[in-house]
Parts: structure tokens; C-alpha cells; sequence
């Protein structure tokens, strides 16, 4: 609690002081005649200001855990103390939030002696997790010759999500799982998706026979489906660079496009993990349901870039991370060479491997001199080759550019797939 | 970060201040310059005043709070100046001068206060100007009570003036204990 003196206490005696013996020295009583309404003011001030008491109070937050641009309401109900004309109540907001409509800070008088709830409305505008809820409060005596400041505490952890896009088409991987969920799969077995027809064996059901096939060829033929199975996706995060503004730079891009695409797939029944792969390496273990949505949203708002060094390959991603026919999607904006190794890594070793590429381009200074020109065009030709090492693999690299639809990256992804199926890739 | 709003709110006291605080330098030194005889002293009480103008504009431009003082105590000194050498005249105006100096200093305080955030309730600010007028009203009847009484007496006699002195102190000691009573 801080009870100081304002600048008007620092100045108003030495002002009194300075004339009054002015005066004497002088002899002149006029001097201590300007003094005088300065002396009654500071007396009647010093004679009348009291220690305020501090104001009892009590802060909640609700909700806790919201979406980007969701509203978050911090109520408070103080007491103001009866020392102070008024009460200013400040909510101090973290960087990424935003106040809706009324003022910050609010003012509760005097007058108002029963406790006055106070209604802050702030709207987050960046993923992550924040600490908020200690108003800051400040108020002065009648005369303003004394402030009054305090922290009242009530610091409560908000959890703001990433806003995901709705995804109508998603990357099919190559095989699937053993579980049932709601991906076609290649194999053929019990299931909706008609594959094929062959001869009737013994212990086959009735029910699939595929009757005028079996009277065409004068045998039974029975109807093979394709069962409806569930995919492993490993979502795997370049935390190793950080291209732009804080707060609407690579990062955050990547992050929004990861949570929708994890969204999606887990609506899908499919199991989804994540890899923070940079300098601390930060993962979620695949699972699927509800639970787990919330832990894959959380690990994400924990993904930021630490630096590092230090040379980072696959070898140091557990292997329980990677299940065997997973789907592994690279979100990366292909800066970091440690990222390009460990997919091309992955891919060598056989996992399906697409690569969304989180643009960096928009967010890189326009070229001023012809060297500048020259340098960037050099920078995009390196990156064109980077992209043919990896379609040279057999990996999807599609460009996502900030204020792009993930969807069409996605779709382009499943398209390069989809053809290079044909080819024989 | 102060909102447009409240640095716009603080310009009106912040143009009050600094227009009664030219006004004041201005007629002090006006009044000065009808005497004849003190050409010196008015052109160092004009150009005190004009420094005291600059300094005040300057602490509610710059929001320095503590700079407001030097620039009410060198408009405080340009009266002094001017009013040096009057020889038995009492300037009977002298309280006018301490209030519209109180009334300066507290607009411009108030345009630094309102530069940051804060809260304003109209009724609150009315109740405080109110407060202030009350105190500056008395203050001026105090100071003339004590420059009628002066004139009356004729001067200062040296006797007063050892009074006066014990007054400064015992009101400094009196200050000084109120300020750590609070």
C-alpha cells in the first residue's frame, strides 16, 4: 500500500516557506499576504487527511477459458474506504487484451458506502495463457495533498484458445489404424464402403452374398467392404524460429492452423499428437475424445520459440511420439535447417509425411536496393529448391500464406497427395 | 497510455493554468511598469514573469508535476520583485495574487493528473473546486485582515518582524507535524 505525498505537498511548503521569509527579509507584508491563501490551504488539507483504510474487496473472473475473442468479465466488488472522496479502481490489462466500452479505471465515491461491484468486460485477442484479475486502486485525500495506492489481488490464470477454422477437407493418410472410426480404409474387411467381390468360403455370411454376380458366373460371390478405421496424426510444430510481429507472426499462425486441424481430425474419431520441436522439445502423446482436446489445446498455448544451438534431430523425439503408420503433418515456416532434416528424417524412415509450409514471405521487409532485390530472389530460389528436396521425397509442401484459408492448403496437400497416389509414389 | 479522451479533458486546465499564469505575469509587470522610477527592477520582474509562463507551459505540456512549482514560485518572485522598493504603500491586492497563484497551481496539478488515466465523475470534481474556492475565499481574508492590519499599524515594526519570524517556524514545526501525523 503507498500513502505518499503528491507533488502539490512537495511544493506547497517550500512556496509557503520561501515567502513567508521573503517577507521578514524584506519587510514587505505583502509577501506573507500571497502566502497566506497557499497556508490555509495546506493546513485545512494536512488538518483533514486521514490514512485510508485498505478496501476490502472481492474479484472473480469468468469465464476462464475462452476463445480468442470471446469476452472475459472481471467483476469486483470494493469498499470503497471512507478516508477517500473517491475510489479509482484500474484493471491493468496483459498485452493482447482489450477493453470493451467503459472506462478503465472506474470510480466508486465516497457516497457509495456499501460495497459497488465494478464490471470490467476485455476481449482477448491472442491465444495463451494469461494471468489477470489484480485491479490496481488509487485515490487521494480531499485536498489531493496525499496519494493512495494499492494492489488488490486477485490474479486468476485465463486460458484463451486458439479461434479454429472449420475444415471440409482433411489429409487422408496412406493407411490407417486398427481402430474403428471414420476413415476409409485400404484394407478390405467388414465395413460400409463396397471394395470388391470374391468366391464364397466356408464361414462367409449369408448376407454378403453378392447374389447376381453369384448367379452370373454360376458360384457364390460374396461383397468385400472397406472397414471404417481411425488414423494416428502427429502434428509436429517448428518452435525452433519466430518470423514477425509478436502475437501475429509465424508462430501464432502456426498454432491457430494446428489447433484446427487437430480439431478436425479428433471430430473425426482419429487420434491426434503434437511435438513442439525447437529448443525445448514439448509434446502431447497421440490420443483421442473429448480430454483430450483440451489437453492438445493446452500443450499447444504452451508451444513458444526457446533458442538454441544446439543441433536437434529426430533421435531426440521419443519413439512412443511416433506410432508406427502415423500421419505426421509439419507445420513449419522451413527457416530452420534442424526442422527440414528431422521431416525429410521421418520420411526416410518411412512415416507419411506432408508439410504445410506457415509462409514467412508476407512478413519480410520489401527490398530497397538492387542487392536487396537480388538477395530475395536468391532467398526465394533456395527456398524453391528446399520444397523439390521434399516433393522429391514424396512429401506435400504447400505454401500457407497469412490471411489465407487453411483450407485451401489443406486441400492443395491432399491434391499433391492424391496424384502423386497415381503416379506410384 | 493516457485515451484521447483524458488528454483532451486535460487540456482545459492545462490552458486555464497557463492563461491566468500569462495574465498574471503580464499585469504584474504592467502594474510595475506605471512607476516610473523602477525601470530595472520591471525588466527583471517582465522577465521572470515571462520565465515563470514558460516553465509552467512547459511542466503541463511535458506532464511534469514537480516542474508546476518552480513555475508558481517564480511568478511568486516576480511579485516579490515588483513590489520591492514600493517604499510605505501596501499593495492591498497582494492575497488576490496568493489565490489566483493557488488557483493556477491547482489547474495545472489537475492537467497533469487527468494527462493519465483516470476516473472522472463531474460531481466529485465540482465538490472539490468547491472545497478549494472555500479555502482560497479564506485565505485571502486572512491576508488582508493582516495587510489591514499592518497599514494600520504603519509599517512593520522590528518588533513584528521578530514576531513574524517565530510565526514561520512554529508554522513550519506545525506543517512538519501534520505531515507525519497522516
Amino acid at each position: 500500500m503507498i500513502w505518499a505525498p503528491t507533488a502539490r505537498l512537495l511544493a506547497y511548503p517550500w512556496l509557503v516557506a520561501a515567502l513567508l521569509v521573503a517577507a521578514i527579509a524584506a519587510g514587505r507584508p505583502e509577501l506573507a499576504a500571497v502566502a497566506a491563501p497557499l497556508t490555509v490551504l495546506l493546513l485545512v488539507g494536512l488538518a483533514t487527511s486521514r490514512r485510508p483504510q485498505p478496501p476490502g474487496s472481492r474479484i472473480s473472473i469468468s469465464p476462464q477459458r475462452v476463445v480468442e475473442g470471446d469476452t472475459v468479465t472481471v467483476t469486483a466488488e470494493v469498499s470503497p474506504p471512507a478516508e477517500l472522496e473517491v475510489l479509482e479502481i484500474g484493471l491493468p490489462l496483459p498485452p493482447g487484451f482489450q477493453l470493451e466500452g467503459q472506462a478503465n479505471p472506474a470510480a466508486r465515491s465516497r457516497a457509495d458506502a456499501s460495497p459497488q461491484s465494478v464490471v470490467f468486460a476485455v476481449r482477448p485477442l491472442r491465444w495463451g495463457g494469461y494471468s489477470l484479475g489484480d485491479l490496481s486502486v488509487r485515490g487521494f485525500d480531499d485536498f489531493r495533498l496525499r496519494r493512495f495506492e494499492m494492489t488488490l489481488p486477485g490474479q486468476m490464470e485465463v486460458r484463451v484458445y486458439p479461434g479454429t477454422d472449420r475444415l471440409r477437407t482433411l489429409i487422408r493418410p496412406t493407411s490407417t489404424h486398427v481402430y474403428a472410426g471414420s476413415r476409409v480404409a485400404n484394407q478390405k474387411g467388414e465395413g460400409i464402403e463396397f471394395a470388391d467381390v470374391r468366391p464364397y468360403i466356408a464361414g462367409d455370411r449369408i448376407r454378403s452374398v453378392n447374389w447376381r454376380v453369384s448367379a452370373r458366373h454360376g458360384d457364390l460371390y460374396v461383397n468385400q467392404r472397406h472397414p471404417e478405421r481411425n488414423v494416428d496424426v502427429v502434428l509436429l510444430l517448428d518452435a525452433f524460429t519466430h518470423v514477425g510481429p509478436s502475437g501475429a507472426g509465424t508462430l501464432e499462425q502456426m498454432v491457430r492452423g494446428a489447433a484446427s486441424l487437430a480439431s478436425a481430425w479428433l471430430r473425426e474419431r482419429d487420434r491426434v499428437g503434437v511435438i513442439g520441436f525447437g529448443g525445448a522439445l514439448r509434446w502431447l502423446e497421440v490420443g483421442g475424445g473429448a480430454r483430450h482436446a483440451y489437453q492438445l489445446v493446452d500443450a499447444l498455448l504452451d508451444t513458444r520459440v526457446v533458442f538454441s544451438y544446439a543441433w536437434k534431430g529426430i533421435d531426440v523425439i521419443p519413439v512412443r511420439l511416433l506410432p508406427p503408420h502415423a500421419l505426421i503433418v509439419g507445420l513449419t515456416p522451413l527457416l530452420d535447417p534442424r526442422v527440414v532434416t528431422a521431416l525429410l528424417d521421418l520420411r526416410g524412415r518411412g512415416f507419411d509425411v506432408a508439410v504445410i509450409e506457415v509462409s514467412p514471405t508476407p512478413h519480410v521487409e520489401a527490398a530497397g536496393s538492387t542487392i536487396e532485390v537480388m538477395a530475395q530472389r536468391v532467398w526465394h530460389l533456395d527456398r524453391e529448391v528446399l520444397r523439390s528436396r521434399f516433393l522429391r521425397a514424396g512429401v506435400a509442401v504447400v505454401p500457407w500464406g497469412e490471411g489465407d484459408a487453411l483450407d485451401v492448403a489443406v486441400a492443395e496437400v491432399e491434391l499433391w497427395r492424391r496424384r502423386a497416389r497415381l503416379r506410384g509414389h | 497510455m493516457a485515451s484521447a479522451r483524458a488528454t483532451s479533458r486535460s487540456l482545459i486546465p492545462a490552458a486555464l493554468a497557463v492563461s491566468l499564469g500569462a495574465a498574471l505575469a503580464a499585469t504584474v509587470a504592467l502594474r510595475a511598469s506605471f512607476d516610473g522610477e523602477r525601470a530595472p527592477i520591471i525588466g527583471l520582474a517582465a522577465a521572470t514573469g515571462a520565465l515563470s509562463v514558460i516553465v509552467l507551459a512547459g511542466a503541463v505540456a511535458s506532464d511534469r508535476s514537480n516542474a508546476i512549482g518552480w513555475g508558481i514560485g517564480l511568478l511568486a518572485i516576480e511579485y516579490a520583485t515588483s513590489v520591492l522598493g514600493e517604499g510605505s504603500r501596501i499593495d492591498l491586492a497582494a492575497p488576490l495574487i496568493g489565490a489566483l497563484l493557488v488557483i493556477i497551481a491547482e489547474l495545472a496539478y489537475t492537467s497533469c493528473e487527468w494527462r493519465r488515466p483516470h476516473a472522472f465523475i463531474a460531481a466529485v470534481e465540482l465538490r472539490r473546486w468547491l472545497r478549494i474556492g472555500g479555502v482560497v475565499v479564506f485565505g485571502t481574508l486572512v491576508g488582508l485582515v493582516a495587510l489591514a492590519l499592518t497599514s494600520v499599524a504603519g509599517g512593520v515594526p522590528p518588533a513584528l518582524l521578530v514576531v513574524g519570524g517565530g510565526c514561520v517556524v512554529a508554522l513550519m514545526v506545525l506543517f512538519a507535524v501534520l505531515h507525519r501525523q497522516v
